[in-house]
């Protein structure tokens, strides 16, 4: 997915954040990591949603934003990979939905980059079996 | 409030078949992977895929590691369970309900699938699941996101290492599974759609004001003023239409293409095959009432496509009218595969062989990998270099097998290999000749059978004759390889063995 902004633009951003930091020293850590993610994500996505932490979503907010169907969240909160509270109408915490996003597209990448090795100088053409 | 975001795309169920092909695979995985589609697939999938993979060649650990790292990449989100209980009222094809059952459990609204007939529609409408050709399916989420589809392909191109591929290359590789995504996808890369949009994009045979579009009249060099041509003669002059034609007598009376032109206008732009530039291209037809922004998107309901070939005299011909697009092979035949590079290539292997110092580019870099790989097994368990329990034996054999290799081995190995090479041909003394005419055996395979000067003649079967047999690979523009010096193709190992190819006779050497 093309970036919201591009690299150059990010790493200004990234310099004017650093100098925020320095002439305001009162501006809390937190509130700069959180400005340096929003950049982080602008950079890499072509669109960011601010949450507080604690803000909670229903599973079908959850499935939009997470870009995968509510069949699916469902199925994560079942098996224990997205933590959800409440036991009929189940929320999920911002936080953890940044958490699962992080995590599960580190080891998409590190995967699908793994797969590519299996397209090499010897592999035959592709073709198209009968399959059962 | 947050909404469904309108950009999120189809919820597909993969089917094994659309998994095995790897370059297909990651395609649709990096795809999922930009969040183009929802991919989701079932134990019982991925087990037919890891069970089915041996059969293309791919050993079963490494189908066991390879469909491993498939269910690595997209975990639980893609990974649909608890689905057994809806197998038996599935109404497909027996083999294929845990498939629908799992598009029904997982919320799916696609099955992408090669084989549509295993799934009649009366067995997927009530589910509100559409079963769809993986190339359909490609084309459309290009119509859709084209930017997007663009991007990961370039992504899944430059992740390519052994060897590096330029997204044209890759793509070309993808044209014997999804032809018609690929070609669209090479030339979205180039153009993309929306700057394409405002181009005369289409017209009908009777507006002569857009005539210009098509480049000047009559150049049968330009394919658009063949295709328009022939398109103005499918109207009133079949006569100009069949000798626009490159094969007539496949045609029949014209009538069936009449009808499937009768409401359709061409549009102007040109699609070079991406396997074969300038030897192929494609035109396509589009419903006459589409304006020029739902050119693209008329992909999806009734684009008809128009095949075009160039022939010897650098014209070009009309060569097949339909749905979609074939692979570049497809369309060029025997024209590709009869003599030609591969038969060349071996020929100025065999007589530069005789050499006393035959040059390691040609001799050694001629080579197909595996042959190069097996070659240098056999050299390294010959010799007494490794033993046959030797840990480390992969890799030397890897190294040693590099097409430009540094083993500090390799003189050694190449020198001997060489010498091997000179006494097997030692009768042909640097002046082959080609016996009877080269033969496909395989889907970029030929093979070549070659003697020395004595042997020229017909060959009468039965007879003897000190001939050499080869198969030549195609890799991809005009660049062949040796894949065998013999009529069986190199199966590395330790000791590397000898597989025969289906469906060719072995009859010596």
């Amino acid at each position: 997915m093309a970036g919201a902004i591009a690299h150059e633009q990010a790493q200004h951003l990234r310099a004017a954040l650093d100098e925020v930091l320095r002439t305001s020293p009162e501006l809390s850590a937190t509130a700069l990591a959180a400005f340096g993610r929003l950049v982080d994500v602008l950079e890499s996505n072509s669109e960011a949603v601010v949450f507080a932490a604690d803000a909670t979503v229903t599973t079908q907010q959850a499935a939009a934003l997470l870009g995968v169907s509510r069949m699916t969240v469902v199925r994560l909160v079942d098996r224990g990979e997205l933590t959800a509270e409440g036991a009929v109408h189940r929320r999920i915490f911002a936080s953890e939905l940044a958490r699962y996003t992080a995590e599960s597209s580190r080891r998409r990448r590190s995967a699908m980059a793994e797969l590519a090795n299996e397209i090499g100088e010897g592999t035959p053409p592709d073709q198209v079996i009968e399959t059962r | 409030m947050i909404t469904t975001d309108p950009l999120s795309g189809p919820t597909a169920v993969l089917d094994a078949c659309a998994l095995v092909p790897i370059r297909l695979a990651t395609t649709l995985l990096w795809l999922a992977e930009a969040g183009v589609f929802e991919v989701l697939w079932s134990d019982a999938i991925l087990d037919e895929v890891e069970r089915n993979l041996p059969k293309v060649g791919v050993s079963t650990e490494r189908a066991a590691r390879r469909v491993g790292m498939m269910r690595e990449a997209f975990g639980a989100a893609a990974l649909v369970d608890d689905f057994e209980h809806l197998i038996p009222d599935m109404g497909c094809d027996a083999k294929d309900r845990h498939v629908l059952a799992a598009a029904v459990r997982g919320g799916a609204d696609t099955l992408v699938t090669f084989n549509l007939k295993d799934f009649p529609s009366e067995s997927t409408a009530g589910h509100g699941i559409e079963v769809v050709h993986p190339d359909l399916f490609l084309v459309r989420l290009l119509a859709e996101r084209p930017s997007d589809v663009v991007d990961a392909l370039e992504r899944e191109s430059a992740a390519l290492r052994n060897p590096a591929q330029t997204l044209d290359e890759f793509l070309a590789s993808l044209t014997t599974t999804v032809p018609m995504f690929a070609n669209l996808a090479a030339d979205a890369a180039v153009s993309p759609p929306a700057s394409a949009s405002p181009v005369p994009a289409l017209m009908s045979a009777e507006e002569d004001e857009a005539i210009a579009a098509f480049g000047e009249p009559a150049d049968l060099t330009n394919p658009a003023q063949v295709a328009f041509a022939w398109w103005a003669g499918i109207i009133d002059d079949l006569d100009l239409a069949r000798a626009l034609t490159f094969d007539p007598s496949a045609w029949g009376d014209y009538q069936w293409a009449i009808l499937a032109l009768a409401d359709k206008s061409l549009a102007s732009k040109v699609i070079p095959a991406v396997d074969a530039r300038g030897r192929v291209a494609f035109m396509r037809f589009v419903p006459e009432v589409a304006t020029p922004a739902q050119v693209f998107s008329s992909y999806l309901t009734s684009a008809t496509f128009v095949t075009l070939i160039k022939v010897a005299d650098g014209t070009w011909r009309v060569w097949g009218l339909g749905a979609g697009m074939p692979a570049a092979k497809d369309v060029l035949g025997d024209e590709e595969f009869v003599p030609g590079g591969g038969t060349a290539l071996v020929f100025e292997w065999l007589t530069r062989i005789a050499e006393p110092n035959p040059p390691v580019e040609l001799i050694w870099g001629s080579l197909d990998q595996p042959l190069r790989l097996a070659n240098a097994q056999s050299w390294l368990l010959g010799a007494g270099e490794v033993r046959a329990d030797d840990p480390q034996r992969d890799v030397q054999a890897e190294q040693l097998s590099a097409r430009e290799s540094t083993h500090p081995l390799f003189d050694e190995f190449y020198r001997s290999l060489v010498a091997h090479y000179q006494s097997v041909y030692s009768a042909v003394d640097g002046k082959p000749c080609l016996v009877g005419t080269t033969e496909t055996v395989g889907v970029d395979l030929e093979l070549i059978v070659f003697s020395s000067e004595e042997h020229v003649g017909p060959y009468e079967p039965g007879e003897p004759l000190a001939a050499h047999s080869f198969i030549t690979r195609h890799v991809g523009e005009g660049e062949w390889v040796i894949a065998a010096n013999a009529r069986r193709m190199p199966v590395p190992g330790w000791p590397p063995t000898e597989q025969t190819l289906s469906g060719l006779l072995i009859d010596g050497n």
